[in-house]
């Protein structure tokens, strides 16, 4: 009997990964979740990327990942911290997870984008409003 | 002339929205341009990376420890530790997802999975593999 449970809930899970949104039907008696049995295939991870520097293809600093955006389970931009310029406090930009580049660098994850100080100085940028859990424009 | 760079930049940005294209097997480059208005997002990294996740009942189920994305940007699996709470031993799970739910609570976000102990403790337990930089099996 446990076993049918199981296999049941399985499948469930096996839609959920390819359609996200099936999880959360607003009804409160829904779906009870199993733990995966085998992991997805993955390219990276967040530990890998959070709170990590990103350099430009010199090597050279550009800022640090500080919050990675993410839709119906799709990364869609990263929050790099870019640093003051002109006196200003912290800014952030916004980056395309897929204009990141992630290599090994003495056994460690190295992250490069091939920007420049003088497009990232002139990009949109962007801060973090705590009221409203929420990326505003500065 | 530096105008043009820009531009031809935007124009490789836009054409980058269909995954993989940053990294050309070429060589040839592109010049990464930070987006100039965020695109529509559910939620962010920072809410859920080494947050607490709790069962329907409000009894926290563990914290959550990575979480595995692709090249493409996808979030395939959330890696939460398990140890230490209901009584379990400490133990990495896999979760889809799209199984956690995000609410507010005391303007702070609360995650929710809908589980059982029972479920987690039959639950494959990973690793994480420092060498390889890879979530294991146990």
């Amino acid at each position: 009997m446990n076993r049918t449970f199981l296999v049941a809930l399985s499948f469930c899970a096996a839609i959920v990964i390819a359609q996200p949104v099936c999880a959360q039907t607003a009804a409160p008696d829904s779906k009870l979740s199993v733990p995966m049995e085998a992991l997805p295939r993955y390219g990276s991870l967040v530990s890998a990327w959070y709170k990590k520097p990103v350099y430009d293809t010199n090597e050279k600093k550009v800022g640090v990942i500080t919050d990675m955006l993410f839709s119906g389970g799709e990364v869609n931009a990263i929050m790099l911290d870019v640093g003051g310029f002109l006196g200003i406090g912290a800014k952030h930009v916004a980056i395309p997870a897929n204009d990141i580049t992630v290599t090994e660098k003495n056994n460690k994850t190295w992250l490069t984008i091939n920007t420049t100080k003088d497009i990232v100085k002139k990009a949109t940028g962007y801060k973090y409003d705590a009221k409203e859990h929420a990326w505003k424009q500065m | 002339m530096l105008k043009h760079v820009v531009v031809a930049a935007s124009l490789a940005l836009a054409l980058a929205t269909p995954p993989a294209l940053a990294q050309q097997a070429g060589g040839e480059t592109i010049i990464i341009v930070p987006m100039e208005k965020l695109p529509i997002y559910g939620s962010v990294v920072s809410a859920w990376y080494k947050q607490p996740v709790y069962d329907p009942n409000e009894k926290k189920l563990g914290t959550i420890a990575d979480m595995l994305f692709s090249a493409d940007g996808s979030i395939n699996a959330v890696m939460m530790n398990v140890g230490g709470f209901l009584g379990l031993g400490v133990k990495h799970i896999a979760v889809p997802v799209s199984a956690i739910t995000i609410t507010q609570k005391n303007n702070k976000s609360w995650l929710t999975l809908n589980t059982t102990k029972d479920l987690l403790k039959k639950a494959t337990a990973y690793k994480f593999d420092k060498a390889s930089g890879l979530w294991d099996p146990i």
